[in-house]
């Protein structure tokens, strides 16, 4: 099974943010989205989860355009729905809903839930909304989950945790992942894929290994220096 | 799973302070305004202003801030904080949280309907058989007006917008009806020869028939099941133009 984006364009006031992307993504791999703020990677993750309508193009997904937004779970880089709910009520209705049987203690633990699952949510910080975001996520139990900075609000610890989980759930449960991040220093190993865009174009989706083999004369070490090396940018800075 | 959706709706509600107690002052204000004038009034002129005046806007001030408003605030707020993309992926059908919701919104309104009823049954003296008309009816008119919060939900783009317009829609809801029952009835001529022009607006079948049910009036302008079955035809209208605006955002 694949997702297959074929000349995806969106424009917004005239302006296109994304302009004929065309990329193969594929089940039980996890793709690292890179780019600078306004590169596109948020609008073609909506286009993808359904969010956005694009413009032109296509969205196949095993071989059907139809309902392919049904397969996707979107982490926005928030959750804000629900304020006066406990962590832990939101958690209780979305089990109802999806009525999912998906064991994921695990993520629970990692996300620090148990510690602050009993707060409002209106109380919560932007690390704890972002928590209760991944947790939901996957709770959707969807075969195709997209992550918004999913490790900015996380001590080392447990970022090589939810990475570890992250690898897990692609490897056991044939997921595929697609993060959108600026922080990949130490997390090299989770990306299977890396897709760059700039200004609306794809201008690289390859294995790291092959970025490397393509990219000899990188300058910095690891997916920074590979970034570099195709957009002439740092990476970093807040996500787009 | 409508259960929950109901018990979450009224969690939130309830939770949210200062929603609550604005929602629900204006309707126990003139409960308390009735108190007063208890002390200060008697004999016939009282029993008209409380029945005729206090008792009519407290209900329609309870159905219009706390149910319907309420619920048009809350689903802007939702639909602002995506809530609808979140719930949409869980799979659950829009009918059942439609359903769900509902049964939040009829639950805390008759709630809080009784407990002002039975303020009001300390006042005046309204027989058994009225308040559970009144009751019945005020159901009626939330059945009419519960699916007109999702098409306006629908059509503001967040909670403060949806707060705004709701000022002037509530005016044209509540007044096109007791101000014009009250200006016809000043100026001699039969308010229900005009109702006709107001057969739109949901609160003309609940105040037509408290008048009724307070003893004010001998008759409804139309027989009370044809209200109901009004009401419950403008409910099935404005639902599918509901179904409609979430199907096309």
């Amino acid at each position: 099974m694949e997702l297959i984006v074929k000349d995806l364009v969106k424009k917004y006031n005239g302006v296109n943010v994304l302009d004929g992307v065309s990329a193969i993504f594929e089940m039980g791999y996890c793709y690292l989205l890179l780019g600078q703020n306004g590169a596109g990677k948020s609008t073609l993750s909506k286009c993808i989860a359904g969010d956005v309508k694009p413009d032109a193009g296509t969205i196949v997904f095993n071989e059907t355009s139809q309902h392919v937004q049904e397969q996707v779970a979107l982490q926005y880089q928030f959750f804000s729905s629900y304020q006066h709910l406990k962590i832990r009520e939101v958690i209780a209705l979305f089990t109802t809903l999806t009525n999912t049987k998906v064991d994921l203690g695990e993520l629970y633990e990692i996300l620090g839930l148990p510690t602050y699952d009993h707060i409002l949510l209106k109380n919560a910080s932007g690390g704890q909304r972002k928590a209760v975001s991944i947790y939901l996520s996957f709770l959707l139990n969807k075969p195709i989950i997209i992550l918004d900075e999913p490790f900015a609000d996380l001590d080392l610890t447990k970022k090589k945790q939810l990475m570890f989980y992250l690898q897990d759930e692609i490897r056991r449960r044939n997921k595929m992942i697609i993060i959108i991040s600026h922080e990949v220093a130490g997390l090299e190993e989770l990306f299977d894929y890396v897709v760059i865009l700039k200004d609306g174009k794809l201008i690289e989706n390859n294995t790291q290994d092959e970025l490397y083999r393509k990219y000899t004369e990188a300058k910095l070490p690891g997916i920074e220096g590979l970034y570099y090396e195709v957009t002439g940018q740092i990476l970093g800075g807040r996500a787009g | 799973m409508m259960k929950q959706i109901a018990r979450i709706y009224m969690l939130e509600s309830i939770r949210n302070t200062g929603m609550s107690i604005g929602n629900l002052s204006p309707a126990f204000i003139f409960l308390i305004m009735s108190v007063i004038c208890k002390n200060m009034m008697s004999g016939e002129a009282f029993d008209y202003l409380v029945k005729g005046q206090f008792l009519p806007v407290s209900i329609l001030m309870l159905i219009f801030s706390f149910a319907f408003s309420s619920a048009t605030i809350y689903l802007a707020d939702m639909k602002a904080n995506k809530t609808f993309q979140w719930i949409q992926r869980t799979g659950v059908k829009p009918h059942t949280y439609y359903m769900g919701m509902g049964i939040g919104v009829f639950t805390l309104l008759n709630v809080f309907l009784v407990l002002l009823l039975i303020g009001y049954s300390f006042i005046i003296d309204i027989s058994l058989s009225s308040y559970f008309m009144i009751i019945l009816i005020s159901n009626f008119v939330l059945l009419a007006l519960y699916p007109l919060s999702f098409i306006l939900a629908g059509l503001f783009k967040n909670e403060k917008v949806a707060q705004s317009m709701l000022v002037p829609i509530m005016i044209l809801f509540m007044f096109s009806v007791t101000m014009t029952t009250m200006f016809l009835t000043i100026g001699g001529k039969n308010p229900h020869d005009y109702y006709i022009f107001l057969s739109w607006n949901p609160m003309l079948y609940l105040n037509d028939s408290l008048q009724k049910y307070l003893n004010l009036i001998n008759d409804t302008w139309l027989p009370q099941y044809q209200y109901c079955i009004i009401l419950a035809v403008i409910s099935f209208g404005l639902a599918s133009i509901a179904k409609k605006v979430y199907i096309s955002k």
